[in-house]
This record gives C-alpha cells, structure tokens and sequence, in this order.
C-alpha cells in the first residue's frame, strides 16, 4: 500500500512539474518577443542617434573648415595701373591679464620705454585689475613686440589681428583716406567702398595714378615752401571719361597714425569751399557766348571802374579802354566780364550756374562733396560778383565737373574715382553748344599764349586755361593780402583731353615774382610742372601745332594791333 | 514555436543589416571628418599663403613707391660725384610708330 500510495506521489509531482514546466514555457515563448521588440526599440534609438551624431558632426565640420576663408574683410584698393594703395594686413596687437601681472608698476615703466605714446597712468591702472584682459597697445612693431617678448613678463601677450595698411603713407591720405581699428571705413574712399557689397577677394581699382599724384604733390610742397603759402589743393582729371587722375590736399597726413585734432586732415578738395576768383570767368564767359551767337562781335567800355549796388568794381590789371570779349578774358577783366552778365541778365547766368551744377554738392560714386556757398536771394549784385567768382564759393570738383563740358561738346561728364572700362558712358545733359565750346577753347588758348596764364604754357601741349586770384572774405569785406590763387588748364586745347586745378592758400610775393602772389606767377607754374609730367608719363606726343596760328587768325581781328603782332610771334613757335 | 523561430531570424537579419549600415555610416562620417580636417588645413595653409602674397604686394609697393624712389635717387644724386645730371622730364619724347 505504501509503496503504491509513494509511485501515485512521485506521479502526481512528476505531472505538476510538468504542467509547470509547459506555463513556464508558455510563459518564455511571449516574453521573448517582448524583449526582441525591447532590443529593437533600443537598437532603433542607438540607429537614430548614430546618424543624427554622424550627420551634424558633417554640417558642423563643414562650416568649421570654411572659417579661414569666409571670413568678410575688406577688398585691397589698387590705382589704375594696379598699384597698391591699400590693404588689409594681420598686425600684433598687446593685451595683458592683470591678474597674472606680478608687479604692474614696474610692468608698466618698461612698457613705456617700449612703447612712448603709451599713457603711463592708464597703463598702470589696467594692469593694475581685476579683469582677465586688458589691450595695451595695438599695431604694434614686430621690433616692438621682439621687445616685449624680451622682458619675459608672464601676463602679457600678442593678438593677431586684421589692421588696414597704406603702402603709399601720406600721398593718398585724403583721397583714399583711411580705416578705424575695425576696419570700418572713416573718410575717403575707404569709407565709400563700405557702401557698397564688395568681394574682399577682389581688389577696387581706382582712376588715380600714383605717378600723376607724386608728381602733383611735388609741385605742390615746392610751391608752398616757395611761396611760403598755407597750403595748396590740386585736381587732376580726364575730361573724357570723369575720371579723376590725382587729388592732393597739401599739408596732408600720415594714414597711420589719426589724429582728429590734426588740421591736415582736412580734405580740400573735397571738403573745402573757396571763393574761386577769375576761374569762373570761363563760365559766365561761355555762359554769354551761347546765349547770343553773335555775342563775340561786341565791345564793352572798360575805361572806369563801375559803382554797382553800393559796390566798386574793378581791374586787377586796368587797360582803361574800350575791349572786345578775347581782351576782357585774356586780361580778366572783372569790368568787361560784369558788363559782359549785365548784357546776358542775371536770371540766365543764375539759370547757367544752376546746370554746371554749382548750387548741388558733386556726388563722385557714393561720396559727397561740401555744399556750395551762395546767396539765397540772387539779387543783381550777386549775379555780378558771381560772374568773376566772388560771393559764391565752390569746392575743386565743381570747378572740374563743370570743366567737362569742354571736352565733350558742351556735355557734362560725371566724375568718378574707380578706373573707367571705356564702354560706360555717364554724360549728363548738354550744357554749351559745340560753337560755343570751341570759342571756348580758343579763348582759353589765348589766354595762356599771350594773356595772364603764360607762365602754364607747356610745348607741345597747346595748354588753353585761366588763372584767378580770390582775395579771401574777412569779417566785413576781403583782405588784399590774404589770396587763393588758382591756375585751371585744359589740354590739349584743339581737343581737351585732361584738365588740371591748382589752388595755393595765402602765397607770399617774393622777390623773383616781383612781389605778385596771383595766381598767374604762383599757381600757372605749378600747373605747367604738372602738366610736363603728365607728358612724359602719358607720353602725350605734341598737339596740333596749327591751331596757335588759327587761334591768332580767328582772335587776332579782335585785338590792338601790338597784341595781335605778339600773339603771331608766340603762335609761330 | 515556428512563428517565434521565423521572428527570431527576421529580427537578427534586420539587426546584421542595420549593423552594417550603422557601421557603414560611421566608416563614412569617420572619413568625411578625416576629409573635413584635411579641408581645413588646405584653407588654412590658402589663408597663410593669401596673407603672405598681401604682405609680399604691400612690400613691393612701400618700396616702388614715388616718394621713396626719389628719396633715393636724391641720395644716389648727393653721393654723386661724377657730375652727371638725370634726364629731365621736358627731354623726353615720344616717338611714334611710323614717323
């Protein structure tokens, strides 16, 4: 019985092991699709997160390798014959952190004996706290920095940074002006490329010419030690395509080093605003000439000065005669020329003056010239003083703006500062007829052949120009011995091709000019030294050199009889 | 049982699969990071040589600049001693093709 009742025991465990058994293995046959989905799920997140790292690592490191060269500076600026005027360096800049400078008072004394512009007080105060950085010097010389570096202090060190560099130092100082610590441009055309949406891989070429501009300065600075004068301007442009070839304001300026308080800094080409004397005869000359085609046929008494709204008007040079157009220009007669408005009407030279554009500021590419100084009520007077360049006052380039016009049938040229392919024509509407542009051309010619303008006669040229002489405006009316004394040529004059402003502020008579300071002993010469130069570097061959004798042969008839015999002799030259 | 054997397999497959891929996508962002680097330098060495050349240009044009030529040529004048003049400007000409 026993052992009967133990093998239904043994049985019975044995069929409860294996009912257990089947719901364990009932129970594992759904657990392992639970943890094959679990694995997947996993594996799907481990799949998603391998790609999303792999693929952003990808953009990261894309826009990470482009750094070294996507980075925006500034594009080089080269002159028209692709040299260059300026361009972006990296320059050692000293900074210090304070906190690891031992001792900053004797830090301080040595940076000095380095570095002499440094303020001793500021210095010490910077390395003196708390702060983590603190700039010390920028640009510095590697002549500097070798120095630096020798002292051995821990705490100080260099930083590279992008500084604007000027290879030509001060002979472009206002034209191409300059750039702050930013690089951000502050005047010139520095400042204007900042205008517009330039490549920094590609380099601005501008109309000037170094050359033209070397030349240019030099005759200024000898011309201002010479005559002891203030300073000079000068504008060299061709007159064809607008381009300007040279502007120099003379005392100018180290780019490199910015001194706002400098009074060099001033651009007066640019900038300035001068009465410009007898140079504006050649407007309201031209002016009068296109207004009446038989205008040149016409005489005017000279014999007295004129009393005209409370003022005396006289000659600087007086013939006291009756005188024909070419006389009162040869001669720069402020009589002849008021007499000459007076017959034109003063609402047709203001009419006149208004389209040369003497009443707008110039606008060269995105720059701006100073405004024009003008009465705003144009009474009679003012158109008079106006006709030989008093009581309004103009910077250089509205003087060669308008002189454009000679050289492109009586058409204005815009100017610019950026070299000129040839194929883009920027005339402005006409403003002189081609008659009277070629009357024009002949007076200027003969101003210079025979008249105040001799001494900016070039051979070879056919220079054709008028002087001026301002005196300049004083509280209550003009001082005799404060003078601007100007020169502007255009040449060839048979068909003008280039145009050249001199201006010298406040010349000193000397003894070899007889103690004259006008602008025909001071500033015609300087003109002719330039204009030489031009020759040789443009290798300009010799003008026409008939048109002397048809100058003489087409004016000759309107001159005394001693004149016109002067004149045959210089044209058969 | 059949249909766990079935799922079994076709998950295994599909983890070899994705094994591979993930592996062939790491392999490649491995290189594409090896080439990104390697970019890197190339631009870096492109900046360096650009930087060189502008310094290079700058130093051509301070040394053929008008104003230091005739500070030399005014030195070569006053060390000078044989009397020789140069040629002045106004005596140079121009002569055409032709002519």
């Amino acid at each position: 019985m026993s052992a009967l009742y133990r093998i239904n025991q043994i049985n019975s465990r044995v069929l409860k092991m294996i009912s257990r058994k089947g719901e364990a293995l009932k129970k594992a046959s759904l657990r392992v699709p639970l943890i094959m989905t679990a694995f997947v799920f996993l594996f799907t997140v481990v799949a998603i997160r391998v790609c999303d790292v792999s693929l952003s690592e990808q953009g990261g490191g894309h826009s990470n390798a482009y750094v070294a060269v996507s980075i925006k500076g500034k594009p080089d600026i080269v002159d028209r014959n692709g040299m260059l005027l300026a361009t972006t360096l990296d320059v050692d800049s000293l900074y210090a952190d304070p906190v690891h400078i031992e001792d900053p008072k004797t830090t301080a004394y040595e940076l000095k004996k380095i570095f002499p512009d440094l303020n001793l007080k500021t210095t010490y105060s910077r390395l003196a706290s708390k702060q983590r950085f603190a700039w010390i010097s920028r640009r510095v010389t590697p002549a500097q920095k070798t120095a630096v570096m020798a002292l051995g202090i821990p705490g100080l060190d260099f930083k590279s940074e992008p500084s604007r560099f000027y290879p030509q130092q001060n002979l472009f100082a206002h034209t191409v002006g300059y750039s702050g610590l930013d690089q951000r441009g502050l005047s010139g055309i520095e400042r204007a490329i900042d205008q517009l949406d330039l490549d920094a891989s590609d380099a601005v070429q501008v109309s000037l010419d170094s050359r033209v501009q070397f030349s240019v300065r030099e005759a200024l600075v000898d011309t201002v030690e010479r005559f002891n004068a203030k300073g000079a301007v000068s504008v060299v442009v061709d007159l064809k395509t607008g381009e300007i070839l040279s502007s120099v304001s003379y005392p100018d300026f180290d780019p490199h080093k910015i001194d706002l308080k400098n009074p060099a800094m001033f651009d007066q080409a640019m900038q300035g605003v001068f009465e410009l004397g007898s140079v504006m005869k050649i407007f309201s000359t031209a002016s009068y000439l296109d207004h009446d085609r038989k205008s040149m046929l016409r005489k005017f008494d000279a014999s007295a000065p004129l009393r005209r709204g409370g003022f005396n008007i006289h000659d600087y040079h007086p013939l006291n005669r009756v005188m024909t157009v070419p006389e009162i220009f040869m001669h720069s007669s402020n009589i002849g020329t008021v007499l000459m408005t007076e017959m034109l009407g003063v609402e047709n030279l203001q009419e006149r003056y208004r389209s040369f554009g003497f009443f707008d500021p110039v606008v060269i590419d995105s720059m701006q010239t100073a405004s024009p100084i003008y009465p705003k009520q144009w009474r009679s007077i003012n158109a008079l003083t106006a006709s030989y360049g008093h009581g309004i006052a103009l910077t250089p380039y509205h003087l060669m703006q308008a002189m454009t016009v000679f050289a492109n049938e009586g058409a204005q040229q815009n100017l610019t500062f950026l070299k000129q392919s040839g194929s883009t024509s920027r005339v402005q509407s006409q403003i002189l007829s081609k008659d009277t542009v070629q009357k024009m051309q002949l007076l200027m010619r003969l101003s210079t052949l025979d008249g105040t303008g001799k001494k900016a006669d070039v051979t070879g040229l056919n220079v054709g120009g008028k002087t001026g002489t301002a005196e300049k405006a004083v509280k209550g009316g003009y001082n005799k011995d404060r003078l601007l004394s100007s020169y502007v040529a255009a040449f060839p004059s048979n068909d003008p091709h280039y145009a050249v402003f001199v201006m010298v502020n406040e010349p000193q008579g000397i003894k070899e000019t007889y103690g004259y300071a006008t602008g025909g002993w001071v500033a015609a010469p300087a003109a002719a030294r330039i204009m030489a130069s031009m020759k040789t570097l443009y290798g300009i061959g010799d003008a026409d050199s008939q048109y002397d004798l048809r100058v003489a042969g087409d004016l000759g008839g309107f001159l005394e009889p001693e004149t016109r015999k002067s004149l045959f002799v210089h044209a058969s030259y | 049982m059949r249909l766990n054997r079935r799922f079994f397999i076709s998950v295994c497959c599909l983890s070899a699969v994705l094994m591979i891929v993930l592996t062939g996508l790491y392999i490649g962002s491995l290189a594409v990071h090896y080439e990104e680097g390697r970019i890197k330098r190339v631009m870096a060495e492109i900046a360096q040589e650009q930087q060189k050349q502008r310094e290079l240009s700058a130093e051509w044009s301070y040394l053929n600049s008008p104003q230091r030529l005739k500070a030399l040529v005014d030195m070569a004048e006053e060390s000078d001693d044989t009397g020789l003049d140069h040629v002045h400007k106004t005596s140079v000409l121009t002569i055409e093709r032709g002519q």
